[in-house]
């Protein structure tokens, strides 16, 4: 798979009307992001102010930076921002990695009607809600639940383990259940791209005497690189923004919630919840600026490795 | 031919996506008959949106909504609210959109603030003199807002003698089966509580084929405050929430409120919990569980006892009684933490004034509307809102008292039933004992309430020489004048502070219960840290502020 730098090329009126087919079809969409992405931001005008939404905007209270002061210096914030890291953290390594082996394994069967099967099966848990999954991890993991019965039965513990009551399993928790879920829609994309290679790559190798996992790692997984990086890249901007909230929201509870907070969930508290508007658009400023730096610094980092870069 | 399959699969997949656009469903009666339009000029036939809170939409030919609109030629369309009211209110405000009558819940002072009600005061006055009478009453004075006006009447309000049957507030529940196996003992103080439950745990570790667990706490959400409000209970004060408000007794001229973390109380009910979790008689799902998970959890009847609000577990004795275990149902006793300490369970019934309906300022006719309330607020509309239509709701016998017949009573019990009845649009409800005699509601009614008591139940209070359930727990003494604090309403900074204290005793409650006899000394210690750095000096300044308000507005 050839991949091209960007060349300089002048962007002049021939070459607009060249490509103006192309130009005609995006054009919707880019307008549909300035409506809805670039011009609401002047709403973050609200951060700074004790936002009542009986008055108009430019009438209200300013307090500069107070709001980001509460969200900052707030005692547990330090802690629900390692949890928010962490877990997505967690979550990209582990969606990353299972998804390309799972993709790269899928590839080498050969029985093309198992295969379908299994991929099929693979994504339906991601179109299953995640207040259904969370409330089927509560009861599997419920003191009487399919887990510590199953455990209980090979006789690996004598009583049941409270396991949603011990933050420190959280983690994994959480980790095992995002990958049941994404895993077989992450490897779609990841399949798409094994089935765009070259074959005649494959046979030479063969030629050469490579067998099956040599040939994955020297031609399969060289040529993923470029999705690889830009999915990477995208992927990283969430880190502080996406961990996911619905699951941590349903599963948190007074006995492991110094691990399962995130910053959507302290924002929903303190924020949503008391009508402090204000606060919520301070966390979502936070959190958007942090994820800019993160894809800058991630782009220019994968430049410099290479020549596969989002832009 | 591949074209055609192929386009028509598109037109499908097209119909499919846009079928989940759709208007939000909304109510509106069928057609007004010709009849009405032909009454005199007053019962024109008018429709007036109104905003619900809640989503029991009544259904289009609900019988109720048909007398409503023949005899007053008014209709309703009804917006429901599913999901976060707080934000749909928000948005009303924002967009300016009101509709004609709003019934929200909670959020009547945000609405109040943002300008959304019409003053009604002077409206009331001299269109509809009767509600101010009838139906405001004393607490006119109660419901004029800062500046001056009033906003909005309240829903229920209490005429009469008004006595109950049962609890529907809290305390700590005891499983009757247990009481019977102890040959009814009287259970005062926390102490006694655990230990009868203990004793009857060991006697029987199985209620049919599963683990018997003595003791569950509710801890989900909103509704910890069965665990936070547990020091203020046992110590015998009012209901303020997790407020201390001194002094206990009512009648005082003046009362201070403080917090009730970092008093001896608290560290007394932590470690009488501490001990009983150690036990092993608190179960430890409880931390965990969600409300389904606990609601279910009680309905297997192998819980023993609880402190609860009987609004909140009433699906799970529903569930007991119709999987034939009624001996496994609750009974209240009144604990406390010594035998000296008189509890206060009950509750005179106060009228919060942060709850109610009123007219938004885009109310097109709001003269006729509150004439309408006008009408509902005498005897004879409660009758039809509270009974229904005499002979096909409920029958009077020859001395003059309402009762039902078993279909009847399904009926009007029925979980559906506020589609047939006027559960949705009842903006006046009165409670108490109507001048006939008989009780506004049916719940009430002394003969129903017989007549729904099983064998069991009998056998209960006949050995406790009580007449109902009721009258187990002390009787409430009058209201002291600032009603209940918890209801106030605080500005931001306080609430924020307010907020952060009831995380910080939540966290620390579900620490020093679980923590191991050692360990909790430091538990302890670390919680009163955390608590000094947190400013609730702010709420506690915004709370006695609006508690001297009122003792000052409404005395």
């Amino acid at each position: 798979m050839a991949t091209s730098k960007c060349t300089n090329r002048k962007i002049t009126l021939p070459v607009l009307w060249k490509q103006r087919q192309l130009l005609l079809m995006s054009i919707p969409f880019v307008i549909y992001i300035i409506i809805f992405n670039y011009l609401p931001v002047w709403g973050w005008l609200i951060a700074f102010q004790n936002f009542n939404p009986a008055r108009h905007i430019l009438a209200q209270e300013w307090v500069g930076l107070k709001h980001f002061k509460f969200l900052i210096t707030d005692e547990s914030f330090l802690r629900i921002f390692r949890n928010t890291v962490a877990m997505s953290f967690i979550n990209i390594v582990l969606s990353f990695s299972t998804a390309i082996t799972f993709a790269l394994l899928l590839n080498e069967i050969k029985n093309i009607k198992f295969k379908r099967v299994i991929q099929t099966i693979s994504y339906i848990p991601h179109f299953i809600a995640l207040s259904v999954v969370a409330g089927l991890v509560q009861s599997m993991l419920s003191l009487n639940g399919g887990l510590n019965q199953l455990l209980l039965a090979l006789g690996l513990i004598d009583e049941p383990i409270l396991f949603l009551g011990k933050g420190e399993y959280f983690w994994t928790i959480f980790g095992i259940t995002n990958v049941w879920k994404e895993l077989g829609w992450n490897a779609i994309i990841y399949l798409a791209a094994i089935a765009g290679i070259n074959p005649s790559l494959y046979e030479s190798a063969s030629i050469d005497g490579a067998g099956r996992f040599r040939k994955m790692w020297y031609i399969t997984l060289p040529c993923l690189m470029p999705t690889i990086t830009i999915l990477l890249i995208l992927n990283i901007g969430n880190l502080v923004s996406s961990a996911g909230f619905e699951l941590q929201y349903l599963l948190s509870n007074g006995l492991n919630k110094d691990y399962s907070e995130v910053i959507q969930m302290f924002v929903l508290k303190y924020g949503m919840a008391l009508g402090n508007y204000s606060l919520a658009t301070a966390a979502g400023i936070f959190q958007s600026i942090i994820s800019v730096v993160l894809i800058i610094v991630a782009n220019s980092l994968a430049k410099k490795f290479g020549n596969n870069a989002l832009y | 031919m591949k074209k055609i399959i192929s386009l028509l699969l598109c037109m499908v997949a097209l119909s499919l996506a846009l079928s989940g656009c759709g208007e939000r469903p909304v109510v509106t009666p069928g057609p007004v008959s010709s009849e009405t339009a032909s009454k005199e000029e007053t019962l024109e036939p008018i429709e007036y949106s109104v905003f619900l809170s809640h989503t029991k939409v009544p259904d289009p030919d609900n019988k109720f909504l048909k007398y409503i609109r023949e005899k007053y030629g008014i209709t309703f369309r009804f917006e429901t609210t599913a999901g976060d009211i707080k934000t749909r209110v928000g948005l009303m405000i924002a967009s300016g959109d009101y509709p004609d009558v709003l019934s929200p819940g909670d959020e009547v002072e945000t609405l109040i603030e943002a300008g959304a009600f019409m003053p009604l005061e002077d409206l009331i006055e001299e269109h509809a003199p009767g509600l101010k009478e009838r139906h405001y009453g004393d607490l006119w004075k109660r419901f004029h807002t800062k500046d001056g006006h009033v906003y909005i009447w309240p829903t229920d309000t209490y005429h009469g003698e008004y006595t109950l049957n049962e609890q529907n507030n809290g305390a700590y529940w005891v499983q009757k089966a247990v009481l019977k196996e102890f040959n009814y003992p009287w259970i005062k103080t926390i102490d006694e509580f655990f230990g009868i439950l203990k004793q009857y745990k060991d006697k029987y570790p199985e209620i049919n084929g599963q683990k018997t667990i003595p003791v569950v706490i509710l801890t989900h959400e909103w509704r910890r405050f069965c665990l936070i409000n547990g020091p203020v209970n046992l110590a015998g004060y009012p209901n303020n929430g997790e407020w201390i408000v001194d002094p206990k007794v009512p009648g005082a001229d003046s009362y201070k409120i403080d917090i009730a973390q970092n008093k001896d109380i608290t560290k007394r009910y932590l470690q009488i919990y501490n001990k009983a979790y150690n036990d092993g008689l608190i179960d430890p799902e409880s931390f965990t569980m969600t409300y389904d998970q606990y609601i279910a959890k009680i309905s297997t009847g192998t819980v023993l006892g609880f402190y609860d609000h009987k609004w909140q577990f009433r699906s799970a004795e529903r569930a007991l009684i119709q999987a034939g275990m009624p001996e496994r149902t609750y009974v209240p006793f009144p604990v406390t933490f010594d035998e000296d300490i008189v509890d206060r369970y009950t509750e005179q019934p106060v009228v919060p004034v942060s709850v109610g309906t009123g007219l938004s300022i885009k109310c097109k006719e709001p003269v006729r509307f509150l004439k309408f309330m006008e009408e509902m607020a005498t005897d004879e509309f409660q009758k039809i809102i509270f009974w229904g239509f005499e002979g096909e709701d409920y029958y009077v016998d020859e001395n003059g008292r309402f009762r039902m017949t078993p279909e009847q009573k399904a009926r009007k019990e029925a979980a559906d039933a506020y589609k047939y009845n006027c559960e949705a649009f009842s903006f006046i409800r009165w409670y108490g004992t109507r001048p006939d005699g008989n009780s506004y509601r049916h719940a009430n009614q002394p003969e129903l309430f017989q007549e729904s008591l099983s064998e069991f139940d009998l056998e209960i209070l006949k050995a406790y020489n009580k007449r109902n359930f009721y009258e187990f727990l002390t009787p409430p003494p009058p209201n002291p004048v600032y009603g209940q604090i918890w209801d106030a309403q605080l500005p931001q900074d306080a609430s924020n502070a307010a907020a952060r204290l009831q995380d910080v005793t939540y966290e620390y409650f579900v620490k020093a219960i679980t923590a191991k006899p050692e360990d909790f000394e430091s538990v302890w210690d670390e919680f009163q840290k955390k608590i000094e750095n947190i400013d609730y000096k702010l709420a506690l300044d915004a709370l006695q502020a609006e508690l001297d308000r009122r003792m000052e507005m409404w005395k």
